[in-house]
């Protein structure tokens, strides 16, 4: 346990600031970081939006991944380039380009030491990105049904039960339990039949 | 594939008999049936985390979002520049080259306008009889009509002994300079100046000769003449007229 916790980077104190909301950590990561995705997309077939989207759009992955227990093993920066570099090259190839080749901003060297931890992290992501997609394609009642009974009760330490969801949403057990059986096969179904499911 | 969600809802909440578990978990040996349980139990809980802190991700996106303006959008301005900075190169050189030809166009000085410009014509009073006609109708009303030619070749015609024949000489030059026939301008003017009935004439006959005289050969001899007397009428006009016609823009 001792070795795994030495091996934790020091620029985990980024992915805590974030997961605590800490805006003087945050902005650090935005002076530190903003300069180099801005080039990176910019100097390879995109603009300044783009760069904003990418930027926010793994920053809030990090976020959410650092809530689950994320342990950084390199330095933040390299992470968090490798991390926007990935994600531009399949936005690029959804794009419809055939060929991705990246030009790296200067003075700024991968770390391949970085790359396998990163990609884990990333497939990770891809995965649990898909999975939420899916389930945003349900209805509202779905989701509410699902997102409540699949949620831990952060009092109990357990997940609602049925029973405390009919009474959250002041509905039957009956109507629950039906529902929620109905929503949860749906949105199987609809992970299932997902090609991206596959290639993943 | 059947929908186990249910009995794989039940085996992660511990609701499951012992048995109902045992054959869940010995269905794993075909790793089809231990992919969907892991898909379902990994969905689940992406849902369930995402979920519980959806309102914390929306906090953070709201916070978040001063800083994007602050990091990205002001690199918008600067960005439209360097994505565009051959073109806008292009634009800026074909504006200046377009500017300073615009300039120089309105600034050059055409020799037949300035020329013209500087004329200083005096009344026809002397053509007009006592009666207060003129003598001369025809040449007169061809002058006043700005038909110059016409009037011109009409006010040579007016014979040497006619006391209006230096005025007459004198308007015909100014005729003939209208129409840049410098040549037979001079000569008007030369005939003007031996009978020229005042200084005044005579004065307004040299100026206009040295304009016909620029206008032929660029001579300036009568310009010099002159520019030599400081106390001549045109001394001034002179020295303007010379200015502009050596400037960089003519």
């Amino acid at each position: 346990m001792d070795k795994k916790k030495q091996a934790v980077h020091a620029d985990q104190r980024f992915i805590v600031g974030l997961v605590q909301h800490d805006r003087v950590v945050i902005e650090e990561i935005y002076q530190r970081n903003a300069g180099r995705i801005r080039s990176l997309v910019v100097r390879n077939s995109g603009d300044v939006d783009d760069a904003q989207d990418l930027f926010q759009e793994v920053l809030m992955a990090l976020y959410r991944q650092g809530q689950d227990g994320l342990e950084l093993r390199c330095p933040f920066e390299v992470f968090f380039y490798i991390a926007c570099r990935n994600r531009w090259i399949n936005e690029l190839k959804k794009r419809g380009r055939r060929r991705v080749t990246i030009t790296d901003p200067e003075g700024f060297t991968i770390q391949s030491a970085a790359l396998p931890e990163v990609e884990s992290w990333q497939k990770r992501e891809e995965k649990e990105h898909l999975f939420y997609q899916k389930f945003q394609e349900l209805g509202p009642s779905c989701r509410e049904l699902l997102g409540l009974s699949w949620t831990l009760n952060p009092d109990t330490g357990k997940y609602n039960s049925l029973l405390e969801v009919a009474s959250m949403l002041d509905r039957s057990y009956g109507y629950v339990r039906k529902k929620v059986g109905e929503c949860r096969a749906r949105f199987m179904q609809l992970i299932r039949e997902s090609g991206a499911y596959k290639d993943l | 594939m059947e929908d186990r969600t249910q009995t794989y809802e039940a085996y992660l909440r511990g609701d499951l008999s012992e048995s109902e578990r045992q054959a869940l978990e010995k269905s794993w040996s075909d790793p089809a049936e231990k992919a969907d349980f892991d898909m379902y139990r990994a969905a689940r809980r992406t849902v369930g985390h995402r979920w519980y802190i959806r309102e914390q991700e929306n906090d953070l996106r709201e916070l978040i979002k001063p800083l994007n303006k602050r990091f990205f959008a002001s690199a918008k301005k600067r960005s439209l520049w360097q994505r565009n900075r051959g073109w806008l190169r292009v634009a800026a050189i074909v504006t200046l080259v377009l500017s300073t030809f615009v300039v120089i166009q309105s600034n050059r000085y055409d020799d037949k306008r300035l020329l013209r410009t500087a004329m200083d014509e005096r009344p026809l009073s002397a053509t007009r009889g006592s009666d207060g006609l003129f003598t001369y109708p025809e040449a007169m009303m061809a002058y006043e009509q700005e038909r110059w030619a016409k009037a011109a070749e009409a006010l040579e015609l007016i014979p040497g002994d006619d006391s209006v024949y230096s005025e007459a000489q004198l308007h015909a030059g100014y005729a003939w300079l209208h129409i840049a026939e410098y040549e037979r301008a001079a000569a008007a003017f030369n005939r003007t100046l031996p009978r020229a009935s005042t200084p005044e004439q005579r004065a307004n006959a040299q100026w206009h000769l040295a304009l016909a005289e620029l206008g032929i050969s660029k001579d300036t001899g009568a310009l010099h003449s002159i520019l030599e007397q400081p106390e001549h009428p045109y001394y001034e006009q002179a020295l303007r007229l010379r200015k502009k016609w050596n400037s960089f823009w003519r």
